[in-house]
């Protein structure tokens, strides 16, 4: 039986641009090659930012969704460059 | 965001004697008001001459906003059927606002990454019903210039009228003769602001009941007149030159600021604007600490203030909508005025990233 990949999940809800950003660079500083990391926002320019750094830096948005657990936010699932 | 520039010298000198010549109603018929009815005439000359139009194609307005809710409103109401207003994605908010404000659907053209409308996806949002289209010469906060000549080429085909913002350019470029109604904004080349400038293409279908009971300022259309040819002929001078430094800053801050990049058309945009995106920072930060060293410059970011919104222009561009500094640089700017700025800015950005980090 294989363990599931470890799943990271920032929850940077309250958090003014550019903080989610910067979380998700020392997140692509601290992973492996093309793991997936989900981070949830709220500050409105995550919409543009998340996928702008994403397209920089060769990563990719899998998907985005609102947030499931009904706190606000938006929930985006994000691929680190391989 | 601002692009305003400072008032120039000689359009200073224009305003404080126009303020004493000009002071009287143009419309009447005392000697004074046939004084200042001589300026404004004077003044709507130059700023034809300036702009390569017929002197009775030039109109003011009480402010740039104006301007542009005019040039929509004056071609509305003689258009054929109430149809769609296309424009692009990063045009002016108050171009767009006027747009929406008809209550016609409006339908809004994307750009790439560099900011740029595609002239065939452009063209091919306009229809047969389109009441008119709208697109900026050159965009005002990455400073890509937009294909205004074969858009219009193709719009005149289709008999649909083009407004032109050209709020970001005048003074700056030559402007391309291919619009129905133009839009220019003394304020940004130069010139005093509380004027905008609208130019109507003779032979344009155009009510001008709107402009009936509106006086125009004698001395800030003198004053505006003076800006232009001012500007136009220092980019005639200078715009090679300084276009030469926006390359230098471009290349030096990609590759000696890490995570930094200059964002917007690398050639084809204004001469002297260079939008630049520092990663993992926020641009108010970067704007004081370069005011502090004496550069002002403006942000594109709205980290401060809950009731903004992120740029649209670098949101429709899939930029990064935080750390962005817009610089707009002066016609007299020296190499040794952007070798400081290279020596201020990575210390600058190091610092501010230290402090979020």
């Amino acid at each position: 039986m294989t363990q599931p990949e470890p799943r990271t999940l920032l929850d940077e809800r309250g958090s003014r641009c550019p903080l989610p950003i910067i979380a998700l660079s020392k997140a692509l500083a601290g992973l492996a090659p093309a793991s997936i990391v989900e981070i949830i926002a709220d500050d409105p320019a995550a919409d543009a930012d998340i996928p702008a750094w994403c397209r920089l830096k060769g990563a990719h948005v899998v998907e985005s969704f609102a947030a499931p657990d009904g706190l606000g936010g938006v929930h985006y699932v994000v691929q680190l460059p391989g | 965001m601002t692009s305003r520039a400072p008032l120039g010298t000689a359009a200073r000198e224009a305003l404080l004697t126009a303020l004493d010549a000009g002071w009287a109603d143009p419309t009447r018929l005392y000697g004074e008001a046939r004084q200042a009815q001589l300026l404004l005439d004077a003044a709507k000359e130059s700023i034809a001459a300036s702009l390569g139009v017929r002197t009775d194609e030039i109109r003011f307005t009480p402010s740039i906003a104006l301007a542009r809710r005019r040039a929509l409103a004056g071609l509305v109401p003689v258009a054929r059927q109430p149809g769609s207003v296309v424009t692009s994605t990063v045009e002016h908010s108050a171009v767009i606002d006027a747009a929406v404000a008809f209550g016609h659907p409006v339908v809004e053209v994307g750009v790439d990454t560099d900011g740029q409308v595609n002239s065939d996806d452009f063209v091919a949002a306009c229809r047969p019903d389109t009441t008119l289209a709208c697109l900026q010469v050159a965009n005002q906060e990455v400073g890509t210039l937009q294909p205004v000549e074969v858009v219009s080429e193709r719009l005149t085909g289709l008999g649909i009228p083009l407004v032109c913002d050209a709020s970001a350019a005048a003074g700056y470029i030559k402007i391309p003769p291919v619009w129905s109604v133009l839009t220019a904004a003394p304020e940004s080349f130069g010139g005093p602001s509380g004027i905008g400038i609208l130019a109507v293409r003779t032979g344009v279908r155009w009510n001008p009941s709107d402009f009936a009971d509106e006086s125009t300022s004698v001395p800030l259309a003198a004053s505006a007149a003076i800006a232009l040819e001012d500007s136009s002929r220092q980019a005639a001078e200078h715009s090679l030159r300084v276009s030469a430094l926006v390359d230098l800053i471009r290349a030096r801050v990609s590759a000696e600021i890490p995570d930094c990049l200059a964002v917007g058309h690398p050639t084809q945009r204004l001469p002297h604007v260079v939008t630049l995106t520092c990663m993992y920072v926020d641009g108010e930060t970067l704007v004081r600490e370069l005011d502090r060293v004496g550069f002002s410059v403006a942000s594109g970011s709205a980290c401060v203030a809950d009731d903004l919104l992120p740029s649209h222009v670098l949101a429709a561009m899939g930029a990064l909508t935080h750390g962005n500094l817009r610089i707009g640089l002066p016609w007299d700017v020296t190499l040794a005025d952007v070798e400081r700025f290279m020596l201020e800015l990575p210390r600058i950005v190091a610092e501010a990233r230290g402090k979020l980090l």
